[in-house]
């Protein structure tokens, strides 16, 4: 039933990249999310380890942590994605604007060097 | 067009405008009455209500952002503009009739006389719509002091009160620096910062702001944490680079 839950949602995620509702530049850390989480869900080891390695006692928390983790991490991720392309929305702006401003510019005053 | 004076030789005035543009007309109408050096530059910041192209007069540059960027894209609209056409430099006036048009001039021989790169007008009364004693007004105060007194402190004591003012002229020289940089949405203590910290020589002269003729303040109480919260980051980005840009 855990291999089935995993499978659906990595199933989803290809769905959502092959729609185009996800840029696969965007999947990969949601990939890894899955394959972790996919991981600690199979297998007790694991959890038992990372608890282990914490200094958690019970490790069904060490599953909460993980998650938290992966959480956080996602969302510095998408942060920072749009983040940049802000930037880079501002910098296209800046230059239609320039370009705009130019052909306006060279109307206004036609023997001024560009 | 044969006396049109190369762009060199004039100074780019441009009005960012959001929403206000009832005045517009008037305000150009103004500058132009000030002399032939000036060349006049209307930026859109995305308005609902839109300016119609057939408006403002034929020799007016004008470009209209597709969104609402804020003040910074719009400095950084202007000073790319001037950069690239060469314009001797560049004066901001806001399109809500509060800046006093006729001291434009002394602006610019601030500029011409080459002793400030960035010449402020200082407001000697406020008129900002922010004036009063409800509670919106005392945050306002205390922002402006807030920032006033950081400013003071990033600068060794060396920026002005008015650190606010957006009536404001740069030279081609600091258009050209303070491109470098990422502007915020209220860019104006920012670069009066920059100015000071890249080496830039930074001036005042004395305006009187008139009561706002058309619309409200654009910056209520979240735009005022905002712009709280933003100067706040730039100024430990300051310290944290420890040493002027140059």
């Amino acid at each position: 039933m855990k291999l089935v839950a995993v499978l659906v949602v990595t199933l989803l995620l290809f769905y959502l990249v092959r729609r185009k509702l996800l840029h696969v530049d965007f999947s990969l850390p949601w990939l890894l999310a899955i394959i972790v989480l996919g991981f600690a869900s199979l297998s007790e080891g694991f959890v038992s380890w990372v608890a282990r390695l914490l200094g958690i006692v019970d490790p069904p928390l060490a599953v909460i942590l993980i998650s938290l983790f992966l959480v956080l991490g996602l969302t510095t991720f998408l942060a920072v994605a749009l983040s940049r392309l802000r930037y880079r929305q501002i910098s296209l702006v800046r230059h239609l604007a320039q370009m705009e401003l130019s052909s306006q510019e060279k109307k206004i005053a036609p023997n001024h060097p560009d | 067009m044969s006396s049109e004076p190369a762009a060199k030789d004039k100074v780019l005035v441009f009005l960012p405008t959001y929403n206000d543009h009832t005045e517009l007309l008037r305000i150009i109408r103004e500058i132009e009455s000030q002399g032939p050096e000036y060349r006049i530059l209307v930026i859109d910041d995305g308005s609902t209500q839109v300016v119609e192209p057939g408006s403002l007069p034929d020799h007016v540059l004008q470009v209209r952002l597709p969104d609402n960027f804020g003040l910074g894209v719009c400095t950084h609209v202007a000073f790319d503009h001037a950069v690239r056409h060469g314009y001797r430099a560049v004066i901001r006036i806001d399109a809500d009739g509060q800046h006093p048009v006729d001291r434009i001039p002394n602006l610019r021989r601030a500029l011409d006389e080459g002793s400030v790169d960035l010449c402020i007008g200082a407001r000697t009364n406020r008129n900002d719509g922010n004036d009063g004693n409800g509670f919106r007004a005392l945050v306002s105060r205390l922002i402006r002091q807030y920032l006033s007194v950081v400013a003071r402190m990033a600068t060794a004591g060396k920026s002005p009160a008015d650190i606010n003012s957006g009536f404001m002229g740069v030279s081609l020289k600091a258009a050209k620096q303070l491109s470098r940089f990422s502007l915020e949405r209220y860019p104006e203590p920012q670069i009066v910062v920059l100015a000071l910290r890249n080496g830039l020589r930074v001036g005042t002269v004395p305006i009187e702001q008139a009561p706002r003729a058309v619309g409200t303040s654009t910056i209520g109480l979240s735009d005022g944490a905002a712009l709280f919260y933003r100067f706040n980051m730039f100024i430990i980005g300051e310290f944290l680079q420890g040493r002027n840009h140059k």
